[in-house]
């Protein structure tokens, strides 16, 4: 029941906050957000290490004539992006204001997104996920729709909500391929992991799925919605949006794709396709962050590139590679966050999102420059903070499977603190260009801000925290 | 206390100096921040000497950093010789700019004098990191710590342009030589299933160990291994050259001088661009069977030696002369330990650290005076009105000249002779020929730095007419220095083929004995060299002051231009990588970003929209119903298929 605990509470509480008065209802999705918070961390904590095979697992027929059932479990990947989602959703709820135009609407749709996402990561039944999978969607696009920021957020959202759609409805021919092409009449990962079909299907089959996937993610070239999405997204959304909606898809890769397809090989191998297109991303990402002025275009850039670090590690296709990639979809959904925060504050009180036009803040919002740093520095991969040990790991991985890979991912390296410090320097150093009086970071604020900065040292110092619940990745036969 | 909390006391006080400045320094009384900022320095030293005295040695683990598969990286320390000899000379020196940046940084506000030492103490904690570090992990979090310290204090006056950049430019280049470094660890660990130097190094000395998919023969072996030691001693090279400035990464180093003048002594001097030669010593059994890569290094050195000096000709910027004279003693000590010779590298090391510090200092007393005037050009005339720090700065020249006694002779030379007395190695006869004219041209070049400076008449644009001397806390460090810098080098007098050799004993249990003994041959060499190195210290004064003799560079003006312009090299890598990134990046969003990856979806949407518009009754534009109705369309298409595949 512990799992169902955690994404039905948010999605009941999210139903009930949006009919609630607003001023209340912050209040209570905190509640709800923190409860489940707290569960989910009770999940984490009495997780057992040593067992091989999924946790907590909950099994109930639902159409059992399909051999459809509602089955729930975790294991040592999954968990973390469980917790991860759920540390974030208190994040977004806390960081969204009071004063907002219908937030108990706002922070309804919040919940239930968060809730969809839980489900995706704890379903271990094909159907089950592909069920959670699309009901994310639906709150992400309403969350678009009514509360997108600039000129024209009902495009980006309809863009956002047609290219996902079109790769998952893809994704649902595959489920259906998949049931048939088995024979065996389940839908169970676990069981359809040892049962794979011939080659050639498998790669028809791997083709859709990953498609589904990599639009997701996004991996390159599929990622042109993200910029607009991520533009139009209202700050406290994209805590969660950009935080831990792009990890559904590289989770999929994880744990639908590369087992239930492992061998998907006929006119090519998929395996060798997909990490190209993953070194594209952090390079393709990374130039375009390189030429954006837009602070918060530079930011979902940076993303498009750190993304493919994840999907590059898990077509490393090794333990090194896969454990990298599950620490930096945890990592980037700290750093993410915390740099789309402070961009936004950023932003607000300079007035423009124009890297360009601003500079020398620095001197007036002391606090807020030296906390950004610490973001910056976590984004670009310093050694002795988060990501530089997913980075390193995800490199290490795609070095043994073939060092041309890791030679190449390691330009992303290189490009990384060209645009991170240009968005520091730019902002915080030189010249002030703006002359009105400004206010450092807030108390709130600093307090979201926190638990952020404090895992980006907890996670870059002691990173084993982590994977030590991921011993299972090795041996559970995932890196085959 | 052991060994272990002795090792991980001595990196902790500066982290724990610069968490305190770092938290509450500003708001607390700027006398905390004097006392913390280089207290926490000298506390550590003062444990380098406990671990000094013990004669302590050990691999210590402390806690599992990270274990994933076969790759188990611990968190542990490696005290030996090396380290301990590294330790000494970080917190040792170390201490003394930190205490002279108490008085140089004073016209600082309170917020940025704490800023100062807060980043000084990331420094000195981070250099230990790396020296003290057991595993090549750590190895690179130290590497890539003291460049962001590095970065941070480059960047320190941070509303200059010219400032910001040049950090930027330091951060990026090290950050290449930080991707050497972790592709080198890479090569090593699928190479041999280790990632401490320990597991590593044995697998590499042991004659029976075979790696994996490997046919095992001894000969084989050597065979089978070579071009992956090769690889991995040429990517760590990436690293070291990066860190050191040495050529072809070296253009950051001339830019660093933006930061205040004792970040440029510790860092940019004494400490943190040495780390490249304790790389190639701590690396040195990868190094001893990478022959090809331990060449490079030997020529790497010794061409970066020469060329800098020359560059150092015809700087005018005092800080900037010293850039180049730093790089220039690098190189020297990259020679050194690319010929093999190990313990006179880190001999050089330790006097380079002396006098370049002294050198520095000295600079930032005449800088400091001189209302941060940089441009030798407007001095002249100095050594009657600041005596103390003119004849500082003389010893420090001296030193750097090599002239006996003074430590800096007896390092240089140990090193000249080493490369000249090499059995069987053309190759290092050649760069011992290179280190050879280089010597000459910087006896030269310091004399020039030195004569314009000091002696002759106040020049007419000098903006102080009566400068006064550096207080006291400015001038003891200097002191300090300039008595080591004097006397320091008694303590290894083998380049006079006779005496005592403290730091090679010291050294020989971590970086082995030098293989060769130098002759009666390589003294006279190395007095000979001295000699014309001197004299072409004081020939500097007839061209430089009394101008008796014509400027060597009225007679080819062209060659002064290309020293001037520094080879051109910032120019060609802006061409070559620095507008090309950017114009791609342009290009990429304006012409394949948004027509053609983004545009196809756009198109294809549109096109939907409008086939959806001719089909649909309400008006177009409500586009969002035909989303509901395509998403319940799809889970009814779900069901009815399951429907269908089951019956």
């Amino acid at each position: 029941m512990t799992l169902t605990i955690i994404w039905l509470t948010p999605l009941i509480g999210g139903v009930l906050i949006a009919f609630m008065p607003p001023h209340w209802s912050k209040l209570m999705a905190a509640i709800t957000a923190i409860f489940t918070l707290g569960i989910a961390a009770a999940v984490a904590l009495t997780f057992d290490p040593s067992a091989h095979s999924y946790q907590f697992t909950e099994e109930i027929p639902w159409i059992p004539q399909y051999a459809i059932f509602y089955r729930l479990g975790v294991d040592g990947i999954s968990i973390w992006l469980v917790v991860l989602n759920a540390l974030l959703t208190v994040i977004a709820v806390l960081a969204t204001p009071v004063s907002m135009r219908n937030a108990n609407r706002f922070l309804g749709l919040i919940l239930a997104m968060g809730s969809g996402l839980a489900g995706v990561f704890m379903a271990i039944d094909l159907v089950l996920f592909y069920v959670f999978w699309e009901a994310m969607l639906i709150p992400a696009y309403f969350l678009l729709w009514l509360f997108g920021e600039g000129e024209r957020p009902g495009r980006a959202a309809v863009k956002f909500v047609l290219y996902t759609l079109a790769g998952s409805l893809l994704m649902l021919v595959g489920v259906i391929g998949e049931y048939v092409a088995t024979g065996q009449h389940t839908f169970d990962l676990a069981t359809l992991a040892t049962i794979p079909p011939s080659p050639a299907i498998q790669f028809g089959l791997f083709f859709v799925f990953a498609l589904a996937f990599a639009i997701k993610t996004p991996l390159f070239p599929f990622h042109s919605w993200l910029p607009d999405a991520y533009l139009a997204a209202p700050t406290p959304m994209l805590i969660t949006f950009a935080g831990v909606m792009g990890k559904a898809g590289a989770y999929g890769f994880l744990r639908i794709a590369i087992p239930l397809f492992p061998n998907p090989v006929l006119w090519w191998d998929w395996r060798w396709v997909i990490p190209v297109l993953a070194v594209a991303a952090i390079i393709w990402g990374a130039l375009m962050a390189i030429a954006q002025r837009d602070m918060k275009l530079l930011v979902a850039y940076s993303s498009v590139s750190h993304m493919g670090f994840i999907v590059l590690g898990i077509f490393a296709l090794n333990v090194q590679g896969q454990q990298g990639a599950v620490l930096q979809m945890v990592n980037h959904g700290i750093i993410v966050p915390a740099l789309f925060l402070m961009v936004a504050w950023i932003a607000d009180r300079a007035g423009t999102r124009d890297r360009s036009a601003l500079g020398g803040l620095g001197a007036r919002m002391p606090v807020m420059a030296g906390l950004f740093i610490v973001v910056v520095l976590a984004a670009l991969g310093l050694p002795g903070l988060n990501s530089f040990v997913g980075e390193f790991m995800t490199l290490l991985g795609a070095w043994q499977r073939t060092p041309v890979l890791a030679v190449l991912g390691a330009i992303g390296l290189v490009l990384a603190p060209v645009y991170m410090l240009r968005l520091f320097q730019g902002t915080m150093q030189g010249e002030p260009v703006i002359r009105k009086p400004m206010t450092d970071i807030e108390t709130g604020q600093l307090a979201l801000l926190t638990p952020l900065i404090l895992l980006m040292f907890v996670l870059g110092l002691y990173p084993n925290v982590l994977t030590q619940l991921m011993s299972a990745l090795g041996q559970a036969g995932l890196a085959r | 206390m052991n060994t272990g909390q002795l090792a991980l006391l001595l990196l902790l006080l500066p982290a724990a100096g610069a968490l305190l400045l770092a938290g509450r320094g500003w708001r607390m009384p700027r006398i905390v921040t004097k006392i913390v900022g280089p207290g926490v320095v000298w506390a550590s030293f003062i444990v380098t000497l406990a671990l000094f005295i013990g004669k302590a040695s050990g691999d210590i683990t402390y806690f599992t950093w990270i274990k994933s598969g076969s790759f188990v990286v611990p968190f542990n320390l490696l005290v030996d010789n090396l380290s301990i000899f590294m330790c000494l000379v970080i917190t040792g020196v170390g201490g003394l700019i930190v205490t002279y940046a108490v008085g140089y940084m004073a016209k600082e506000d309170d917020p940025s004098y704490s800023r100062f030492f807060t980043y000084m103490d990331v420094f000195i904690f981070s250099m230990l990191l790396l020296v003290l570090a057991g595993n090549f992990v750590f190895l690179i979090v130290g590497w890539a710590m003291v460049g962001l310290s590095s970065y941070f204090l480059i960047g320190f006056w941070y509303h200059r342009r010219s400032a910001v950049l040049a950090a930027r430019k330091a951060f990026v280049m090290n950050v290449i030589g930080d991707v050497g470094m972790i592709l080198g660890a890479f090569v090593l660990f699928t190479t041999y299933h280790a990632i401490t130097y320990a597991g590593v190094f044995q697998k590499i000395t042991n004659p029976n160990y075979c790696p994996p998919n490997a046919i095992c023969t001894l000969s084989l072996r050597i065979a089978t291994d070579s071009p992956t030691l090769e690889l991995a001693a040429f990517l760590l090279l990436v690293g070291a050259i990066a860190k050191s400035a040495q050529l072809p990464l070296h253009t950051w180093l001339p830019d660093a001088m933006e930061g205040p003048t004792p970040v440029s002594a510790l860092i940019h001097a004494a400490t943190m661009v040495t780390a490249g030669v304790y790389l190639v010593g701590r690396m040195h059994p990868i190094y001893d069977l990478a022959v090809y890569a331990h060449a490079a290094v030997a020529i790497v050195g010794a061409v970066t030696a020469l060329f800098a000096a020359s560059i150092a000709i015809v700087q005018t910027d005092i800080k900037r002369v010293l850039a180049y004279s730093t790089m220039s003693q690098i190189g020297y000590m990259f020679l050194a330990v690319g010929i093999g010779a190990y313990s006179a590298g880190f001999f050089h090391l330790m006097s380079h650290a002396f006098f370049k510090a002294l050198l520095f200092m000295a600079a930032g007393n005449v800088i400091h005076a001189m209302n941060d005037e940089q441009d030798m050009r407007k001095y002249g005339g100095l050594l009657k009105q600041l005596p103390r720090t003119s004849w500082s700065f003389l010893i420090g020249a001296v030193s750097l000249v090599g002239i006996i006694p003074f430590a800096g002779f007896f390092s240089k030379e140990q090193i000249l002779g080493a490369a000249f007395s090499k059995p069987d190695d053309t190759l290092a006869l050649i760069v011992w020929g290179i280190g050879f004219v280089t010597a000459l041209i910087t006896g030269f070049y310091t004399g020039r730095m030195w004569w314009m400076s000091f002696a002759g008449k106040p020049s007419p644009d000098r903006p102080v007419e009566h400068p006064h001397e550096a207080p006291s806390v400015m001038l003891i460090p200097v002191f300090v220095l300039a008595a080591l810098a004097t006397i320091g080098g008694l303590i290894q007098t083998r380049a006079l083929g006779f005496g005592p050799q403290a730091v090679s004993d010291f050294l020989s249990s971590a970086v082995g004995v030098q293989p060769w003994e130098g002759g009666i041959a390589d003294v006279i060499v190395s007095i000979i060299t001295m000699i014309l190195a001197g004299l072409l210290f004081l020939a500097a004064y007839r061209l430089y002051v009394t101008r008796a003799w014509k400027p060597w560079s009225s007679r080819f003006p062209r060659f002064q231009t290309l020293l001037e312009r520094k080879y051109y090299f910032d120019e060609i890598y802006n061409a070559a990588f620095v507008r090309p990134m950017d114009a791609a990046a342009e290009f990429g969003l304006r012409d394949i970003e948004q027509p053609l990856i983004d545009g196809v979806v756009v198109t294809t949407g549109v096109a939907t929209e409008a086939s959806a518009s001719g089909l649909s009754l309400t008006q177009s534009g409500y586009f969002r119903n035909y989303v509901l109705v395509f998403l319940a369309g799809a889970c009814i298409a779900a069901i009815l298929i399951l429907v269908r595949a089951s019956s």
